[in-house]
């Protein structure tokens, strides 16, 4: 209906309640006159004008909420791209944040295996050099022990030679050493600066929770216009109000909780442990349950009709062991499988 | 260590890298990604994998049917399978293992779960 119709629509309501008023007005005068059955008739006509002149009071007040609903309806389904276009974004910006995290946390990783690397590098050096240094101070202890108290001038120089050659080979050692701790000390500090890269890059969950706000909103508005129009034309119309069906490849039910996840583990678990020993008995083929996609509805079985076609009736030990629907976790999985 | 080739199948980028580089860690470096089912078939007919993870969710063919579609086929039907996804309802759980998943893994999981369901797969074989 566009506005023009609404418009030829208001003229003639004014027409005729312009034609209502003039027979209104004349109309005593008519049954005056007329003979007592034309009289009777015009006065049963008489007494329809109140319901008419309700008729045209009730299109004068429908009317103007036809026009806002032809107004508001379009751009209502305007926002549903802005909102598709909101939840894009936010599985982007995760996607290119949990790459990021994962880049740095295998970059730190591989830098922490190579100063690991090093420091061992170091340490197995130092052990040697102590263990050469002590065979030095054996044989410098060797060449100043005294016999009868007395000490060669030969030994004592020779002594004093080792001594300074120890203490060159120590210094550059000691050199080696302090430079690879201090580089391996600026490499663990450059891997704290990895660390905050993550934490950086977590802030992605402040963003996208303000992009599914946004989208929560339009969708909320959306929802309650949506239903509005549905359940006023339901009951103009005298029926069931519109149902809705959603269909996508996910699952509503999916969440990143690890305690739940090993719960439900324990329970998928078992169902795979009883499964096994079913199968081990059973002679028929096994049944499939075509169909991934998920979809709800809100409508009756008398209007709708769901896509996937109800279970075979197949004797199960496993039917008896816990409500089809009910969630299982990681052990329960483990006992079914076996 | 069996030296396993393995088909890693998930529509999101994501987790097909967390699958990998849990794999890695758990010894098995030969790992090929498929981003869902129709991928995945795609790239078994080349051949070699003795070893298949997959997802549920993914468009353009599911892991369900994926998985059926192995147990289907004379060539593949022998490969082993485990499901790693977020359904977690018995009744999809029995329908993994009616279409023929060797085991299930309900995410988010940790490095050694996976590790000992693929164990426990190899070992019953």
């Amino acid at each position: 209906m566009k506005k023009n119709d609404l418009q030829v629509i208001e003229l003639a309501l004014d027409q005729l309640r312009s034609h209502l008023l003039i027979f209104e007005t004349h109309f005593p005068e008519v049954v005056k006159g007329a003979r007592m059955r034309a009289k009777a008739h015009l006065t049963v006509f008489s007494e329809c004008f109140p319901a008419l002149r309700r008729m045209v009071n009730f299109a004068e007040i429908a009317i103007p909420a036809i026009e806002h609903m032809i107004e508001s309806v379009p751009r209502s389904f305007g926002d549903i791209p802005q909102a598709a276009s909101n939840l894009g974004k936010v599985t982007e910006a995760t996607e290119l944040a949990t790459t990021e995290i994962m880049d740095v946390v295998d970059g730190a990783t591989e830098r922490l295996s190579q100063q690991a690397h090093r420091i061992a590098e170091v340490m197995d050096a130092d052990l040697k050099g102590v263990r050469a240094h002590a065979e030095q101070l054996h044989r410098i202890s060797g060449l100043l022990s005294s016999t009868n108290g007395k000490v060669s001038a030969a030994s004592v120089k020779k002594a004093l030679k080792i001594l300074h050659q120890q203490q060159d080979v120590l210094d550059v050692q000691n050199g080696k050493a302090e430079s690879t701790y201090k580089e391996v000390v600026d490499s663990l500090e450059g891997i704290k600066d990895l660390m905050f890269q993550i934490m950086d890059a977590l802030q992605f969950q402040d963003i996208t929770a303000q992009q599914i706000e946004a989208t929560k909103a339009i969708l909320s508005k959306l929802d309650g216009e949506i239903r509005e129009l549905s359940e006023d034309f339901a009951r103009g119309a005298g029926g069931a109000p519109f149902c809705f069906h959603t269909e996508g490849v996910f699952d509503p039910e999916a969440a990143y909780d690890h305690q739940r996840a090993q719960q439900k583990q324990s329970e998928a678990d078992g169902l795979f442990e009883q499964g096994k020993s079913a199968a081990e008995t059973e002679e028929t083929a096994p049944e499939v349950i075509p169909s991934n996609s998920v979809k709800q509805t809100a409508c009756s079985p008398l209007t709708n009709q769901t896509a996937v076609p109800p279970p075979v009736e197949v004797a199960d030990p496993l039917d008896a062991s816990a409500e089809a629907s009910e969630e299982m976790g990681q052990d329960a999985i483990d006992a079914l499988f076996g | 260590m069996p030296d396993l080739k393995i088909l890693a199948v998930d529509d999101s980028a994501t987790m097909r890298r967390i699958l990998k580089n849990t794999l890695s860690r758990a010894g098995y470096t030969d790992v090929v990604e498929a981003e869902d089912g129709v991928d995945a078939w795609s790239k078994l007919q080349s051949g070699g994998f003795n070893f298949i993870i997959t997802d549920w969710n993914m468009p353009n063919m599911s892991g369900l049917e994926f998985v059926n579609a192995v147990r289907e086929s004379e060539k593949f039907k022998q490969i082993p399978i485990i499901m790693v996804t977020t359904r977690s309802v018995k009744d999809d759980i029995v329908a993994a293992m009616k279409a023929g998943a060797n085991n299930y893994v309900v995410k988010p999981f940790t490095p050694n779960t996976l590790k000992e369901k693929i164990d426990k797969v190899l070992d019953s074989l």
